[in-house]
């Protein structure tokens, strides 16, 4: 049954048609005109400053300083993601993708189950869900950080899988050393999708560790290093999810992404069997909210 | 859709934009006794009339341009897609005109003569604005807004068209 909202709509769209797609249209292309022009801009800033600090001398450091943010934080990152546009295809190929359009942690989990069960099976193999991106946990980190202090739920950069950023994450705290961590990052597969070789799946994954911090070798921005054995981190998410619920049955895909690995994007080179395993929870019991425990 | 970073920074730098203006207009006012307007305009009681009109002029201008500045960032801030265009079109214009200077007058752009300063906050107001989670978040708040507009529009217009039934 159509809202009268839906019939009104569909005569407006019925009403003017092109117009309204041409505007849109239009209103896009000036948008990417305004963004590759602040990339010249950025870039123009860049040599401005650098000639600065050269004139400066090395007693004004904090210039090569901004300049470096700058580089960093704006002017690289801009680059890369006019470039991976026309560069990197936007087909799956088993790995997500940075904000960027570089390269980013390799997918190695498939799950089967509801969103309830897959946040339950986590929760009860004691992985903690993190935070999501605002200036709220922004804050929290830069607090945490500068009072030594653990923040467990810290968030975790955004990847994008499907062109949408993760769904959720799940990350485990080690022993209170906020440069090193367990995460796993969720993306829900589109309905009916299949992956390479037509096998069905509905949730995947993207489990690394984080071994330090470091610079980008793409966009020498202040980032986590992964631990290039990603395979330790993907047994230990099965292990401890399997070990935490009896319910969950686990097939592997043998020699999945055998083919295809090199770099992510924060310069790490992977190395992984290929292996992905596949985590059917469809029979995880869900307790209903309000249920007793 | 909740306010991405993007437009705190964009907000943040319209109004460092704003605070140099006014501090350009307040030098400006304080320095105007020693600026030397050399015009043919008769008595130097005529000349001073014409100088404090010059410098009232310009303050209105100054005025203008903050009060802009300010619409524009509390705009943005709610999210309209039309005032993030208005103000990245202003930057660009600033910046180009910044360019010309520098490629084809040599003019140089430092930290001393305040000019590094300002081109640096409207480059960043164009990468803050032009980014695309502040895109995302005004179109979004733009649509909305519009479709809404639109229902009532035609919602009024069918109300009018069709007698009430009793």
């Amino acid at each position: 049954m159509s809202t009268p909202l839906d019939e009104l709509e569909a005569d407006e769209r019925d009403a003017h048609p092109d117009s309204v797609r041409q505007r849109i249209g239009i209103v896009r292309m000036v948008d990417r005109a305004f963004f590759v022009f602040g990339t010249v801009a950025t870039g123009w800033l860049g040599y401005l400053l650098v000639t600065e600090s050269f004139t400066r001398g090395w007693q004004n450091l904090w210039f090569i300083v901004i300049f470096w943010a700058v580089l960093a934080y704006l002017l690289l990152p801009r680059i890369h993601t006019l470039l991976t546009v026309i560069y990197v295809p936007d087909y799956f190929i088993g790995r997500a993708r940075t904000r960027e359009g570089l390269l980013g942690d390799p997918v190695n989990l498939s799950l089967f189950g509801s969103a309830e069960q897959v946040h339950a099976a986590m929760e009860a193999a004691g992985w903690t869900r993190a935070d999501e991106v605002s200036l709220t946990s922004g804050w929290r980190i830069v607090m945490s950080t500068i009072m030594r202090r653990s923040y467990s739920d810290a968030p975790v950069s955004p990847l994008y899988l499907f062109g949408n950023i993760q769904d959720f994450t799940y990350q485990q705290e080690v022993a209170g050393n906020p440069a090193q961590r367990h995460h796993v990052r969720f993306w829900r597969a589109p309905e009916g999708w299949l992956l390479p070789g037509g096998i069905a799946t509905q949730w995947l994954a993207a489990g690394t560790y984080d071994r330090s911090v470091g610079l980008s070798l793409f966009t020498l921005q202040v980032t986590h290093k992964i631990d290039a054995d990603t395979d330790v981190e993907r047994d230990h998410i099965v292990s401890t999810v399997t070990a935490a619920n009896p319910a969950a049955v686990v097939t592997v895909i043998r020699n999945f992404s055998t083919g295809y690995h090199a770099v992510n994007g924060g310069g790490d080179a992977i190395v992984t069997d290929g292996d992905l395993p596949q985590i059917d929870l469809r029979a995880l019991p869900v307790t209903l909210p309000g249920a007793a425990s | 859709m909740k306010r991405p970073i993007s437009i705190y920074l964009g907000v943040l730098m319209i109004l460092l934009r704003t605070v140099t203006t006014v501090v350009t207009a307040v030098n400006i006012a304080l320095d105007w006794k020693k600026v030397d307007i050399s015009l043919d305009a008769g008595t130097s009681a005529d000349m001073e009339a014409l100088s404090g009109a010059l410098l009232v002029g310009l303050m209105i201008f100054f005025g203008v341009a903050v009060v802009i500045d300010l619409t524009v960032a509390a705009l943005i801030f709610r999210g309209s897609n039309r005032a993030r265009f208005v103000a990245m079109i202003l930057a660009t214009v600033l910046v180009l005109g910044s360019a010309v200077d520098f490629f084809a007058d040599g003019t140089s752009f430092t930290l001393e003569n305040g000019g590094l300063l300002g081109l640096s906050l409207d480059i960043l107001v164009l990468v803050a604005l032009s980014d695309s989670d502040a895109r995302d978040f005004t179109t979004g708040n733009s649509n909305t807004r519009s479709d809404a507009r639109r229902t009532r529009r035609t919602l009024r217009r069918r109300a009018r068209r069709r007698p009430r039934s009793a």
